[in-house]
């Protein structure tokens, strides 16, 4: 009775506005304090140890490098490229869309720095071109979504610190679901296009077409780098964080010079406040699931819904349905950091691979990144094409529809993330 | 007043791009220096222990330009008495934690001030003293931003 | 005092190591006594993996109260207690039996003084092994064979040094990034007990090559937190106490039993065991180290009563 009553208290507090780290925080201390005889102490030992992590530098590293792409110049050739290779197709630039939305996503570990990135120059260049501006905005909100899928992917890196489980394979793991979704995606917005009647026609040759390659030859070498570096044993998938970080400031600062000095201290400022956020809602959650641990809750929730169920695959759908729900009202780093802990245990009952789970996980949340009312990607992609957000909410449905099959193909074809694992 | 606190935000904030580029540097350095067959055991452990600050000293700051993550939805939607109610009541619920950052994080700072870091050997007391630091700069924030937000000043 | 009939007394054991470890099955033996003995009266919860934090934190823990029953390896007990450094040089002992008798001893006995004095009371000893090297390039069985490889170790100033003295390139990590750091070759090998070798089936990281070096002897120790300890009303406490301190020896036995099997698992996984090592050739190449002990009135006095 009292945990159901931790729950309720987090929400309410949720709902009030609390900021969620420290709604987390309070909930779990007054917890500590009246069910416990923990010191009140303990509790900020542990909120410090839980962030006092070398894996956990990946965060700060893989936004800062998603910062200095954006500004650097390396998405435009990116979208630029895309644009030569599928721009005479019907529903061209809806398909440069998304094509630039899984480049950029090779660099980039945050869904909304892929959608802000191709997004600033897609809408635009799509609203020009006579594509209704909601579908133009739902495109890009649903696209950055593939940034977290495609590694580098800072909620996968979440995951892994979370449940133990190797960074470097959840990031091989998620490289063929990412292109799955990208696929599926590119098939709906082909379909509406055709539809809709939406674009093609230009025209462009096999001189362009190398010649946008070559301009973009730095921006594609950049994954290879990464992930050629971690699989051949340079340096570790956190320390390719930082490789990606002084990569973008070499190409961005020293050869396309598109990097002032100004910009870099607004780089490294906005970089910064977006990795201290996230860190203190671990900090927060660790609190939460300290208490949890301690009270063997994970296990009791297990135990309760294996209960229901011992049929891995309904036991799967019902997860799916609970990632979901949350994926649509709370943010992602912050489910991810509340749910692990409790799930993985449930998932490693049900005989499913942690990896594998952990797709699954991002996947579903990744959803959240485009259902209302907490949308981060629906909102910046808002912010950009400076739409009525209620056109937005329509013109997303589709996209929701299609990740949600894909989530359930992912979720019931181990193969896809475990082919590329060994 | 209202320049003190922005005062102590600006000093917060270049710390803040600093220990990034603290970080930067030390992983930077770390992945060289192996690459040339060479070790150096403390740049694994001042890059925690500044992503550490970064963590706190950068939630302290975020408050003031309130980018921290939270429900807006449902107190966006309420107006005048409610409103104002909400905005007191969640300001009440920081306020105890930030408190508590304060006392009991000076608590903890002053119980592990003799243990020295592993590597660095700097006291975990001062390693610590980023939680009571970081609550004070807190409450200063909340203050700031609530009483904004009354005066309807912020959405 | 006596304790009131009713009152139940939960206890909360933590450890970093996993759920197959003697430190685990020495904690869940520990549970089972105490139960027993006191009718249900003291319950102990046991947290495996570093679920309640890690061995720095634990021990921290059972200072501020948070944990009441920690086994750490002695390592980061060196932070709290200077002088548990001297425990972890290389080739300190020479053997397990020297190891024993001195740790259960009066340097134990002095040692335990000392934890008492930050609020930890020490139960028993115990241990995790004795370390060896293992890596992916070559078998190793003399101190030459070691030079130019990279190793992951402990995050700890005396090793660093000790592998420098050997020519090795020693990388201090957090060992989950170690585990993909040996995987993908980021670094050659690392340095641990069988049993962490066994559990973490380093032979599917590319370990190929593993030598008995036995370069330390990982000791450990039982400990209750202060506050605990107070908590307890006399009766339970004496029992809590008892138990406590037979347990390290338990889980000692547990360890060479287990590691006998561990061995054998590790060969027939297609690990190549040196197993006829020179030790005093690795040990004269380090000699440095000892040197540079703080303590050198306790390094002698554990040197001489061997
Ligand atoms: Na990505
Ligand atoms: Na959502």
């Amino acid at each position: 009775m009292a945990d159901i009553i931790l729950f309720v208290v987090l929400l309410l507090l949720i709902f009030i506005n609390v900021p969620i780290a420290i709604a987390l925080a309070m909930a779990a201390t007054l917890f500590f304090v009246t069910q416990s005889e923990m010191p009140i102490v303990a509790i900020f030992q542990r909120m410090f140890n839980s962030i006092d992590s070398f894996p956990l530098l990946a965060v700060p590293f893989f936004l800062l490098a998603g910062k200095l792409m954006e500004s650097g110049g390396i998405s435009r050739r990116l979208i630029h490229l895309a644009e030569v290779m599928l721009g005479r197709v019907r529903g061209g630039l809806a398909l440069v869309s998304i094509v630039a939305c899984a480049f950029f996503a090779a660099l980039s570990g945050s869904a909304a720095a892929t959608t802000a990135a191709v997004g600033a120059i897609m809408i635009p260049a799509m609203v020009k071109k006579g594509y209704d501006k909601n579908f133009s905005t739902a495109i890009q909100a649903a696209g950055g979504t593939i940034g977290v899928i495609i590694p580098p992917s800072v909620p996968l890196v979440l995951f892994g610190v979370t449940a133990g489980v190797s960074i470097s394979d959840l990031f091989l793991a998620g490289i063929i679901p990412g292109f799955f979704v990208t696929a599926a995606l590119m098939i709906l917005v082909y379909v509406i296009s055709i539809i809709q009647g939406y674009g093609g026609g230009e025209k462009y040759n096999l001189k362009e077409f190398f010649i946008a390659f070559k301009d973009s030859i730095l921006a594609l070498l950049m994954p290879v780098i990464i992930l050629g570096g971690i699989y051949s044993g340079i340096f570790t998938a956190t320390e390719a964080a930082l490789v990606a970080v002084v990569y973008g400031l070499i190409v961005g600062v020293f050869i396309y010079r598109e990097i002032t000095l100004k910009d870099l201290y607004h780089i490294f400022s906005s970089a910064t406040i977006m990795s201290a956020t996230i860190l203190f809602i671990i900090a927060g959650a660790s609190i939460f699931a300290y208490y949890l641990t301690r009270e063997r809750i994970p296990m009791q929730i297990t135990e309760a819904l294996l209960g229901i169920t011992d049929n891995w695959i309904f036991a799967l759908l019902i997860i799916n349905v609970i990632l979901l729900i949350v994926g649509t009202f709370m943010e992602t780093a912050a489910a991810i950091l509340i749910l692990t802990p409790i799930l993985a245990p449930v998932a490693t009952a049900l005989g499913l691979d942690l990896v594998h789970f952990g797709i699954i996980m991002i996947v579903n949340l990744a959803i959240g990144y485009i259902t209302p009312p907490v949308g981060l990607n629906l909102f910046v992609a808002n912010k950009i094409a400076g739409t009525k957000f209620e056109g937005v909410m329509r013109a997303i449905i589709p996209f929701i529809m299609v990740m949600v099959v894909c989530v359930l193909i992912i979720s019931f074809v181990p193969a896809l993330s475990l082919f590329l694992v060994k | 007043m209202v320049k003190l606190v922005e005062g102590i935000n600006k000093v917060v904030h270049i710390a803040l791009i600093a220990l990034m580029v603290v970080l930067v540097v030390s992983v930077f350095c770390q992945i060289t220096l192996r690459f040339f067959n060479y070790s150096i055991a403390w740049t694994e452990e001042l890059s925690r222990y500044s992503m550490i600050w970064m963590t706190f000293l950068g939630a302290a700051y975020a408050l003031a330009k309130r980018a921290h993550i939270g429900m807006e939805l449902f107190v966006d939607r309420t107006e005048g008495l409610l409103k104002q109610v909400l905005i007191v009541l969640a300001a009440a619920v920081c306020l105890v934690f930030f408190v508590l950052m304060v006392v009991k994080g000076y608590e903890l700072s002053m119980r592990v001030m003799d243990q020295p870091s592993a590597v660095m050997q700097v006291p975990m007391g001062i390693v610590y003293s980023v939680i009571p630091i970081s609550g004070i700069i807190l409450v200063v924030n909340l203050f700031y931003v609530t009483v904004k937000q009354l005066k309807g000043e912020l959405s | 005092s006596t304790s009131d009939e009713k009152e139940q007394y939960v206890l909360y054991a933590g450890h970093s190591l996993a759920a197959d470890h003697p430190f685990e099955l020495a904690m869940q033996e520990l549970k089972e006594r105490v139960e027993e003995r006191t009718d249900g009266r003291v319950i102990i919860e046991t947290f495996p993996l570093s679920q309640l934090g890690a061995e720095r934190e634990l021990i921290e823990g059972a200072m501020l109260g948070s944990v009441d029953l920690v086994v750490s390896t002695s390592g980061p007990i060196m932070n709290f207690v200077k002088d548990f450094a001297v425990l972890d040089l290389p080739f300190l002992f020479n053997d397990r039996d020297a190891a024993v008798n001195i740790l259960e001893g009066d340097i134990g006995e002095d040692l335990f003084a000392q934890l008492r004095e930050i609020g930890i009371v020490g139960l028993s000893w115990g241990e995790n092994g004795f370390r060896h090297v293992t890596n992916s390039i070559k078998p190793v069985a003399t101190p030459e064979d070691l030079e130019g490889l990279s190793l992951r170790v402990q995050e700890n100033k005396v090793f660093i040094s000790a592998f420098n003295e050997l020519g090795v390139t020693p990388s201090p990590m957090a060992w989950t990034e170690a585990l993909t750091a040996l995987q993908s070759g980021v670094v050659d090998g690392q340095e641990n007990p069988i049993l962490v070798i066994d559990s973490y089936k380093l032979y599917d990281a590319n370990q190929k090559y593993m030598t008995l070096t036995s370069h330390a002897y990982s000791s450990a120790v039982f400990m209750m937190s202060e506050h605990a300890y107070n908590r307890l009303p006399e009766d339970l406490r004496d029992i809590v106490m008892e138990e406590g301190e037979k347990i390290g020896a338990y889980e000692r036995q547990l360890v060479v039993d287990m590691e006998e099997q561990a061995l054998q698992r590790l060969k027939e996984n297609g690990m190549e065991v040196v197993e006829e090592v020179d030790t005093g050739a690795f040990r004269d190449k380090i000699m440095k180290v000892y040197d540079s002990s703080e303590n050198q009135q306790l390094l002698q006095r554990i040197l001489s009563e061997q």
